[in-house]
């Protein structure tokens, strides 16, 4: 599978966003998110994404949509919903943060584990593609047009790996909310804003 | 050339002499690699890379003066000598000078890279985190921790850190380090939260040859580093370290040790003279340092580096004994302190050997007498003492007095037209009804957490409207009858009780409120929101509320257990939960509650205390719309000086002149608190008629219970004049030591 191809594959995918019923429900849930949110951050972690809910929410494949008031019984969310609850809790502190969606590449012993484990829990991985996979992040500006990436799933911070790697990043699009088209520099490498930028290494 | 390379232990925390040998080998694999230690215990002596082992008996056993002759013969031969550990570098650079062919800093250079000031720092763009000398009184270094927040380190001036969360750990892991150090001049640190980096460098007579950074990309449980990616250090970093090291004539390996905070803020927390241990990475990156090292004091080209990747890790490997150093038995686990399994290479007791030498004195930093607030001594030269019989509790009224008169003028200035600040005397502080008495003279309110404690305070005179209800047994024994200004519930069963009777029209307080428990708190109190289930309930039950009583909210933290900065943490939390909680119930927030266990200097004597309380309360009254009251409940601020403990010597034990440890007739079970924070101890001069503050030292004041935790201060500085008889105030023992004083040990 061409890179250029399972790109076009997700190209109309939005970043995700939790949905909210009308009601009680949801904005309690989305207001205790907040507020725990707030509970863990110091003015010496304030710019820091948020690791409290690391055991708290377990990964694996969430039914879309998800709404707010699911988010606690969900026994697993995937990582759209933790790249959603990480910009949630930085938009509330003030702090700026674009929806980032990436485009790994993984050999495959790794790509069939986790279609086993999708296709075990009767949904099908849609977010995978050959040896490639969609995945969602948090893109975090830290200065003249200069992004560090923060992996909500894996609670670390992500380096570009545009070589060849294990999980090494094979596409990316960053949903930068700032005008005009100035190239974005991510660890060194330049990264146009809201149009995938895709890495010139060939893949398998 | 012959290159002797010392510091050779390859353990979890290791030296760094294994990583020079490899990167040195790599450069110059003809030369001869002589490893030298001074442990067998070293692993690094093992490593097939070195040509020969020179392993020393230990630093307690050497004569210094005859090993320096040694390592100058060896120097004079030809040969290169590369100190790998730090005390071996001061030592080094004392006994020998700048003897040609060793490769490690002047001592002039080592002065001023000496922790914790590391003077050297001011020519560079790195901040250093506060510290304060362990040699200050136990109240300042409390201060301190208060003041910067939990955690804190522990350091030696020479090496070794150790993280610490309360005051007790501090004493036990200081106490550690004195030991092991053999030094009394330790010191504290602030904690920086943010990741590690590094900056080795090699340089030579003040030319700086090489620099490499390492950020650390994981490291192990004692923070050493296991992985990391090597890069070039900024330019102007690059820069600002070649004139400081051309003016510290820096020769040899260096390592500059920072933390980068979250707004990218470097702050420098070591400077080593010694490669890192880490250096190998360095030379798998393409940087090899030692080689540079050596080929400017050489003049000889090493071979080229090749850079397989900027990204090294650590590995535990098996290797080979050398059969000529046979592995000792270990003896078996011992639950004794020992030194030698965190330091095989011997440097506590090379420590002990320099101590006077090439290291200051032990009492060179040694506070005598420590200052005491004049209304304390005033108060206390008004006690007839021959009239006391000790251990005795004595009162000081014009502290009690001025305190309460301060709180009362701060309330003040804290209200506005809207809001006003209230401030409410913990009555489990201390009962004592000269602190009520005063507390209803100065217009404070009360706060209860008993129904014996409201009928007392009733009894005395305080209206109901002046009480303020918390904890959770607010009713017991017998509920009363008296309807109070608020009540904050400490669970949701209690709030669910509360409104039923305010149905019924038996409301217990006019605002009903909610104790909130922060969710990053250890706490057994409160309302858990740990679950966006729990928030719902709570905001149900708030929706219940009957209209005509007013709703609060409540968070209690000991600011002086949790620190300073996480207690404004909490407030902020709490604002922010307070906030959700009426958007959503809709029903307005009347009173906000703070609570704090505060030092009285904090609350009373910080300018930036009550600035940051006013721009608070200010935010408070902008984000709650319905706000009319904020309560403060300063705990046992209002009561901790008002009181000292005077007991008397009963006997005096020395070590040749001066005094090391005296017992009297107090105790534990009248100063219960001396284990959670210091209390100011004064002696009294009988000759002079006059009380003198005690500063730190190296004595210490024994109870007299036959009890091992009877000790009532550690590390203070005692008068060799001291007689037995003679009089001690334990001052700061107004508030839990006197409402929690247990009798005991006297037959009863």
């Amino acid at each position: 599978m061409e890179i250029v191809d399972a790109v076009r594959s997700w190209d109309r995918l939005a970043p995700s966003e939790l949905m909210s019923h009308e009601g009680d429900c949801c904005r309690i849930t989305r207001a205790w998110f907040v507020c725990m949110d707030r509970s863990y951050v110091d003015s010496q972690s304030l710019l820091s994404p948020p690791t409290w809910f690391a055991g708290r929410f377990h990964w694996g494949p969430s039914p879309w949509p998800v709404y707010w008031c699911q988010l606690e019984s969900l026994e697993f969310v995937d990582c759209g919903v933790f790249a959603a609850l990480c910009r949630t809790a930085l938009d509330a502190r003030g702090v700026a943060s674009w929806a980032l969606q990436v485009v790994q590449q993984y050999p495959d012993h790794v790509i069939s584990n986790w279609k086993h484990r999708w296709l075990s829990q009767g949904v099908e991985p849609t977010w995978i593609n050959g040896n490639l996979v969609y995945h969602e992040g948090c893109a975090l500006p830290v200065g003249a047009n200069k992004i560090k990436v923060w992996d909500p799933t894996d609670f670390c911070w992500l380096s570009p790996h545009f070589s060849q790697s294990f999980g090494r990043t094979a596409a990316v699009r960053v949903h930068s909310t700032e005008q005009g088209g100035s190239m974005l520099s991510w660890d060194g490498s330049n990264i146009p804003p809201r149009i995938w930028y895709m890495s010139c290494a060939s893949n398998g | 050339v012959q290159i002797y390379v010392s510091g050779l232990y390859s353990g979890p925390n290791p030296s760094p002499g294994v990583g020079i040998a490899r990167s040195l080998r790599l450069a110059y694999p003809n030369s001869l690699l002589i490893g030298v230690d001074y442990s067998s215990r070293s692993s690094g002596i093992h490593w097939p890379e070195f040509d020969r082992i020179m392993l020393q008996r230990s630093w307690g056993e050497l004569d210094l003066s005859a090993y320096g002759d040694t390592i100058r013969g060896v120097l004079l031969s030809g040969a290169i000598w590369i100190p790998s550990l730090d005390l071996e570098a001061y030592w080094l650079a004392k006994e020998l000078r700048e003897c040609v062919g060793l490769l490690s800093p002047p001592l002039e250079a080592l002065d001023a890279t000496r922790k914790p000031e590391i003077a050297a720092h001011r020519l560079l763009p790195f901040a250093i985190p506060p510290y304060i000398s362990m040699m200050q009184p136990g109240p300042a270094l409390n201060s301190f921790c208060r003041e910067y927040g939990w955690p804190i380190w522990v350091k030696s001036p020479y090496y070794e850190a150790r993280r610490v969360t309360d005051w007790q750990e501090l004493n036990t892991v200081a106490s550690v380090l004195r030991e092991t150090w053999s030094t009394h001049d330790l010191f504290l640190q602030a904690h920086i939260s943010g990741n590690e980096e590094s900056l080795a460098f090699a340089a030579h007579q003040g030319e700086l040859l090489s620099c490499i950074w390492m950020k650390k990309k994981d490291i192990t449980i004692e923070g050493k580093t296991w992985a990391g990616r090597v890069s070039l250090p900024p330019p102007e970093i690059a820069d600002s370290l070649s004139q400081v090291l051309r003016y510290l004539r820096w020769t040899g390996g260096g390592e500059l040790e920072f933390v980068r905070d979250v707004r990218d803020q470097l702050w420098l927390i070591e400077w080593n003279p010694r490669f890192p241990a880490w250096i190998y990475g360095g030379t798998i990156a393409g940087y090899n340092l030692p080689a540079d090292l050596l080929s400017k004091y050489c003049g000889v080209e090493p071979r080229p580096p090749s850079q397989s990747t900027l990204e090294f890790v650590r590995v535990v490997l098996e290797i080979p004994a050398r059969s000529d150093f046979p592995l000792l038995e270990t003896s078996e686990p011992s639950v004794s302190f020992s030194l030698t399994p965190k330091h095989p290479s011997g440097m506590p007791l090379l420590a002990r050997r320099l101590r006077g030498v090439v290291l200051p004195p032990q009492n060179v930093h040694e506070s005598k007498f420590a200052d005491t607030p004049a209304s304390m001594i005033k108060d206390l030269n008004n006690a007839r003492l021959d009239d006391l019989k000790t251990p005795v509790p004595l009162f000081l009224p014009s502290v009690a007095n001025s305190l309460m008169k301060r709180i009362s003028e701060l309330s003040t200035r804290l209200s506005s037209g809207r809001v006003k600040t209230l401030i409410a005397y913990s009555i489990k502080t201390n009962p004592d009804v000269r602190l009520l008495n005063l507390a209803r003279l100065h217009g404070l309110m009360v706060e209860a957490i008993s129904a014996d404690e409201l009928s007392t305070v009733l009894r005395m005179g305080f209206s109901a409207e002046t009480v303020v209800s918390n904890g959770p047994g607010k009713a017991w024994p017998t509920a009363c009858s008296e309807r109070v200004l608020a009540s904050f519930c400490d669970s949701l069963e209690e709030l669910e009780r509360a409104i039923i009777l305010a149905r019924r029209g038996r409301a217990p307080a006019k605002i009903i409120g909610v104790r909130i428990k922060p969710p990053n708190v250890r706490s057994r109190f409160g309302v858990r929101l740990d679950t966006s289930r729990e928030f719902a309930r709570l905001t149900n039950f708030v929706r219940m509320i009957p209209s005509d009583l007013e709703f609060g909210v409540h968070f209690h933290i000991a600011s002086s257990a949790l620190g300073i900065p996480a207690w404004w943490g909490v407030f902020d939390s709490t604002l922010n939960w307070a906030l959700a909680l009426e958007n959503i119930a809709k029903k307005r927030i009347a009173c906000l509650d703070l609570g704090g266990g505060w030092f009285p200097e904090d609350l009373l004597n910080s300018d930036h205390t009550e600035a940051h309380l006013r721009e608070a309360i200010q935010r408070t009254e902008r984000a709650l719309q319905g706000l009319s009251r904020v309560i403060l409940e300063p705990g046992k601020a209002l009561s901790q000086p008002t009181f000292a403990v005077i007991m008397k010597v009963l006997e005096i034990r020395r070590n040749g002149e001066d005094i090391s440890e005296i017992v009297v007739d107090g105790s534990v079970g009248e100063v219960n608190q001396s284990q959670y924070y210091p209390h100011t101890p004064l002696a009294f001069d009988s000759k002079l008629r006059k009380w003198q503050g005690l500063g730190r030292g190296r004595s210490r004041i024994l109870g007299r219970l036959c009890m091992e935790n009877d000790i009532l201060v550690e590390d203070v500085h005692l008068p060799t004049t001291l007689c037995v008889g003679e009089f001690i105030a334990f001052c700061d023992s107004g508030a839990y030591d006197r409402s929690m004083a247990y009798s005991f040990g006297r037959g009863t």
